[in-house]
């Protein structure tokens, strides 16, 4: 270091950093011809491909287009997800079974509750018609979980890595949004079976985990044991979630269309605006849903959150089923995502499970329906809950949340 | 014949050619290669699709757009991001390289690196924004969204926070002469290009 100092002694700090970057981010280091071809293809040719599923891309440069798109909606956006397919329900299929991780099975319950899904969808609009006045922090508590293949060809294993999120969203002016997350989380073997394996592997502390991406594949490193939460300013300025392709302010959130048809309208042009030429209706639909199912959690009038369930309940493609059971063994209508995606675990395909008699929305979960064969080894079946986030608390707060003393930023 | 006239299509393949290794080099610096190239691959679909709105210099309009990025991908799905965001500070505190070299070299690195690691996150990004991905002043500003001057100002703080870091390290362990490490040529200046980005 002591050869970086500038005439006047002192070394030039700036100096001595860039010299002391790590290879790997060497641009020159990252040079791959074949990579950025085929890369450069499939961007140029067929963008629209699994981007609404994927990442929610920036509008606007400086527009942090952080959130909406986010608390219920993170599973099938999740950066697992390689491509969407077209999900086609077969024809003589029954009633959906309870996407429950334990339950998948549930023999015939699916036939003697089956009530009309889209009924009791309804009747969570008006349920959510009826509720509460304003506050200055719009509060969410969210419990999630998601499941990972680890270990070596012929000792897999699966990981469940489970953690408790809290979300405050200053809507007043001069208050800032924070979000928790990572609250008691905690990476671990899924099953005692799992643990079995874990300790035949010598109980590695770190293990890899596969990971899908736009190309192939790639590993990840993931720690058994706990963690510290990680904190987030989720605002930027007055602007507090994202709709669709828009961060809006609390103001753009209360002046959404009440009615379910004004609200449509504007969730289409919205659609339109965000991914340019039509990908299928069924894309549209799913992000119709996301975009409704996102507006539920937000603090919008009662009537705006009324309107995204009618408007969730008459999308095309999107199947309404009746009693379901969400992970934390709440009961409540399941709403389908017409589309399914594939990622390293297999096919998976999403739902949103709505209460009918508060209007609240309970979870978001991501349910195995093809495993691959690596999900199979570790003994991840169909129907399996492989990644969930269910709602405990979402109401308004007078005062910020607490940040706990061990987070990081 | 459309004269000399460059079309979007052409100016994006320019743009791409030019900046992809930089903009996967600061998507790794953020969140690892695996999921460092996935941001960058959504980078560009964003460039493409927006083609008529990215500015000549491209560069610091696709960081903030791999920034935002990130940032979206750490709110909606802080599992994964955590994981990533692991890996990206391996690398960024030199524990991927610093292994295999123990060169004495390497001890001077190693003191920056750990120096830089004990930084607050938004010093840290500030720094390696102008020393590693060799932005300016101006160009960092844009990345971060914020006014030249109070990025003059934040940078100038950072740069006091990092020297008295520097001055902090375990000058206890006696680095065996450092001196004859290759001194990179004294007029190079610190947010240098010499990661082969075309002039």
């Amino acid at each position: 270091m002591k050869n970086t100092r500038k005439p006047s002694g002192r070394p030039d700090v700036l100096k001595v950093l860039a010299d002391a970057r790590p290879e790997e981010l060497d641009p020159s280091r990252l040079v791959d011809p074949a990579r950025q071809r085929e890369d450069l293809a499939r961007i140029v040719a067929g963008s629209t491909d699994g981007r609404a599923a994927r990442f929610l891309a920036p509008r606007r440069r400086s527009a942090f287009r952080p959130l909406g798109a986010a608390a219920l909606a993170a599973v099938a956006a999740s950066v697992v997800v390689v491509s969407t397919v077209d999900w086609r329900e077969p024809v003589d299929r029954p009633t959906a079974q309870p996407p429950s991780s334990a339950g998948s099975d549930a023999p015939g319950e699916g036939a003697d509750l089956r009530v009309d899904g889209h009924i009791e969808l309804l009747s969570a609009a008006r349920q959510a018609e009826s509720a509460v006045a304003e506050g200055t922090y719009w509060q969410t508590t969210t419990r999630s979980e998601n499941v990972d293949v680890a270990g070596e060809e012929g000792h897999l294993f699966a990981v469940r890595s489970a953690s408790t999120d809290e979300w405050s969203v200053g809507v007043r002016p001069g208050t800032g949004s924070l979000e928790v997350s990572g609250l008691d989380s905690v990476t671990e073997p899924r099953t005692a079976a799992d643990k079995d394996r874990w300790r035949a592997a010598g109980s590695p502390r770190t293990v890899e985990i596969e990971v899908g991406k736009k190309a192939g594949s790639g590993r990840l490193v993931t720690v058994i044991g706990t963690r510290r939460p990680m904190v987030m300013h989720t605002n930027v300025d007055d602007k507090i979630y994202a709709v669709g392709p828009d961060n809006v302010t609390y103001k753009d959130l209360r002046a959404l269309p009440s009615t379910s048809a004004e609200l449509r309208r504007h969730l289409e042009r919205l659609y339109a605006r965000d991914n340019g030429a039509d990908t299928g209706t069924s894309n549209r639909s799913a992000w119709m849903l996301r975009q409704a199912g996102n507006l539920v959690t937000m603090p919008v009038k009662p009537a705006v959150r009324a309107a995204a369930y009618r408007v969730m309940a008459d999308l095309p493609g999107v199947r309404v089923a009746g009693r379901v059971t969400d992970p934390l063994g709440r009961e409540g209508v399941g709403v389908d995502f017409p589309i399914s995606y594939r990622g390293p675990l297999g096919t998976t395909r999403e739902r949103l499970i709505v209460d009918p008699s508060t209007g609240a929305m309970l979870s978001d979960v991501l349910v195995l329906v093809d495993p691959s064969a690596r999900a199979r080894e570790a003994g991840l079946a169909a129907g399996t809950t492989v990644n969930y986030n269910a709602t405990t608390r979402m109401s308004w707060g007078e005062r910020q949340i607490t940040v706990p003393g061990n987070a990081r930023s | 014949m459309r004269g000399r006239r460059v079309t979007h299509a052409q100016r994006f393949r320019d743009v791409y050619e030019e900046c992809y290794p930089r903009v996967l080099a600061y998507a790794t610096s953020l969140v690892g290669r695996q999921v460092g190239e996935d941001i960058t691959s959504e980078t560009f679909t964003v460039a493409w699709r927006r083609v008529r709105d990215v500015p000549d210099p491209a560069l610091p309009w696709l960081l903030g757009v791999a920034r935002n990025l990130v940032r979206e991908l750490r709110r909606r799905d802080a599992h994964q991001y955590l994981l990533a965001a692991e890996e990206a500070q391996r690398i960024s505190s030199g524990a991927r390289t610093d292994a295999a070299d123990v060169a004495a070299e390497v001890a001077g690195r190693h003191d920056a690196l750990q120096a830089l690691a004990g930084l607050p996150e938004a010093d840290r990004e500030l720094l390696t924004l102008i020393a590693w991905h060799g932005l300016s002043a101006r160009e960092a500003a844009q990345v971060l969204d914020c006014t030249t001057a109070t990025l003059t100002v934040r940078l100038y703080r950072a740069r006091r926070r990092l020297e008295k870091a520097l001055e902090a390290a375990p000058a206890a362990a006696p680095e065996p002469e450092p001196e004859p490490a290759p001194a990179p040529p004294a007029e190079t200046p610190y947010p240098s290009h010499r990661e082969g980005a075309p002039a």
